[in-house]
């Protein structure tokens, strides 16, 4: 099961995950099954945590 | 009235006169007459015939001919008996379908006419075969994989464990015209009896034209000479589901339905295989895979099963493969994954004291994806040189956006720490994809 973050950059925010050393940014589509995945670990009752990049 | 007879008649010479007819029989006239002369037992012959005296005006409709025991054909409907046979070349004029239908459970050498012309004619039709990559020659993720519940060839989809390594291989000179096949391995010496999986799911944009159809998909397959599977079988299963772009190994479909769950029987010889089935004409999306039938055992050295060629099609007859170059192949893999190297952004003499300073650059996609894809970027290099004060660019994100079916934009922006930096960014790999 992934993981979600959530990357805030002013108004705008991106699901983020990571696969080792590889960092995904997911798009708010629900045509996209990561987000897809997402919105369903959300369902669950998890909260993604933010992520910061800097 | 007298009456003159021809001088010197030949025999079955006719005269008529006054309404009645004789006939010369080489030595007497003889009188015929509608309703009473009797033809003598073979007095009928085809020179007589065709002599003209018997003529179609003269002959009475159907009695005539019914009543010398021979019926002929009826030439408007006929109904063939027995073998019938044709002029070598024969012309037919516009054929009905129901006239088309008359072809079914003929074997003659007309069949066999028929069926090369199908063939010529199915070969040259493109877009018959809804699996991309069915060839598995497009490998863009990596050509051996060890980690599974994941996208490996392109367009199709693993389950398995670490026991297993699922690779592209050569199918070699008995399958000579397939350039890679995949390969399904259970490493050596591995206990694992849980069977990985190989799938492939089809978009429900691509799965709507085969709803309420017949359709056969065919495949090639071979085992590896330590294959474990129970009785060298593989499972092969096709299903159907009712709900939108979902992929049945690994999530699963709304309103399974399994068209097909069959085992086929491997040797270490390439075999085709085919199954035809009906598809629900309510379905909207369709998948199938291949799965070892129980592995057992301590695995060998060549505990394996290969598959490639496979193809779907509507109809009932596994039609040849339909080939297709590379490069077509790869772009309709890249609607769903597409990936590159070495993208970067650079920066010089920036200082943090204008707010929000960003660098930034921009991926158009070779393909227009499916959705607006995932975004990976690894292997990520950053040179921050800071010239004054404590200025640090930020690791590169992906705007969202702009992250988009026709490409994405990516940024770094400047710390809130003031001062002046040069930075340099290489992102080293980066990723799109937009699979089910």
């Amino acid at each position: 099961m992934k993981t979600f973050y959530i990357l805030k950059d002013g108004d705008e925010q991106c699901v983020v995950y990571f696969v080792e050393d590889t960092v995904l940014f997911v798009p708010a589509d629900t045509a996209n099954s990561d987000y897809q995945q997402y919105l369903a670990w959300v369902a669950e009752g998890n909260v993604a945590e933010e992520w910061d990049n800097s | 009235m007298p009456i003159n007879f021809p001088d010197s008649p030949a025999e079955n010479d006719s005269f008529t006169s006054g309404g009645k007819k004789w006939i010369f029989n080489g030595t007497v006239w003889t009188l015929v007459t509608a309703n009473s002369y009797t033809i003598p037992t073979g007095e009928v012959t085809t020179a007589k015939i065709l002599d003209a005296n018997v003529t179609a005006a003269k002959l009475a409709s159907g009695a005539a001919v019914t009543n010398i025991g021979y019926t002929p054909a009826n030439i408007a409907g006929p109904t063939f008996t027995g073998t019938v046979v044709l002029p070598s070349t024969t012309s037919i004029g516009t054929v009905t379908s129901t006239e088309i239908g008359y072809v079914d459970g003929v074997t003659s050498a007309i069949q066999t006419q028929l069926d090369s012309k199908l063939t010529a004619t199915t070969a040259v039709t493109s877009n018959r075969n809804a699996i991309i990559n069915g060839e598995m020659k497009v490998w863009q993720r990596g050509t051996s994989f060890t980690s599974f519940n994941a996208y490996a060839a392109d367009r199709w989809y693993i389950t398995g464990s670490s026991n297993f390594t699922f690779s592209r291989q050569v199918p070699g000179s008995t399958l000579p015209q397939f350039a890679y096949c995949s390969r399904m391995q259970r490493n050596s010496g591995s206990t694992d009896v849980t069977s990985a999986q190989l799938g492939y799911a089809l978009e429900t944009a691509d799965s709507l034209r085969f709803a309420g159809k017949t359709i056969t998909v065919s495949f090639w397959a071979r085992a590896g000479a330590n294959y474990s599977g129970t009785s060298n079988a593989l499972y092969y299963v096709l299903a159907t589901g009712t709900g939108t772009d979902q992929r049945l190994l690994g999530s699963g479909f709304t309103g399974t339905a399994y068209s097909v769950i069959n085992l086929v029987t491997l040797t270490t010889s390439w075999q085709r295989f085919s199954y035809t089935t009906t598809v629900p004409s309510t379905a909207t999306e369709i998948s199938h895979y291949f799965q070892a039938n129980l592995n057992a055992g301590t695995a060998g050295a060549n505990d394996y099963w290969d598959v490639t060629g496979v193809q779907l099609e509507e109809g009932a007859v596994a039609t040849p493969f339909e080939f297709e170059d590379y490069g077509t192949t790869l772009a309709k893999c890249q609607r769903y994954y597409e990936a590159g190297t070495n993208l970067w952004m650079s920066a010089y003499g920036v200082t943090s004291a204008i707010l929000d300073t960003r660098i930034n650059n921009y991926v158009s996609f070779n393909t227009t994806k499916r959705s607006a894809p995932t975004i990976g970027l690894s292997n990520i290099t950053k040179t921050n040189e800071i010239l004054s004060g404590g200025a640090i660019w930020a690791d590169p994100s992906v705007r969202s956006s702009s992250n988009t079916v026709t490409g994405f934009s990516i940024y770094s922006k400047i710390g809130t720490t003031a001062g002046t930096a040069h930075c340099e960014i290489q992102i080293g790999n980066w990723s799109a994809t937009a699979e089910l």
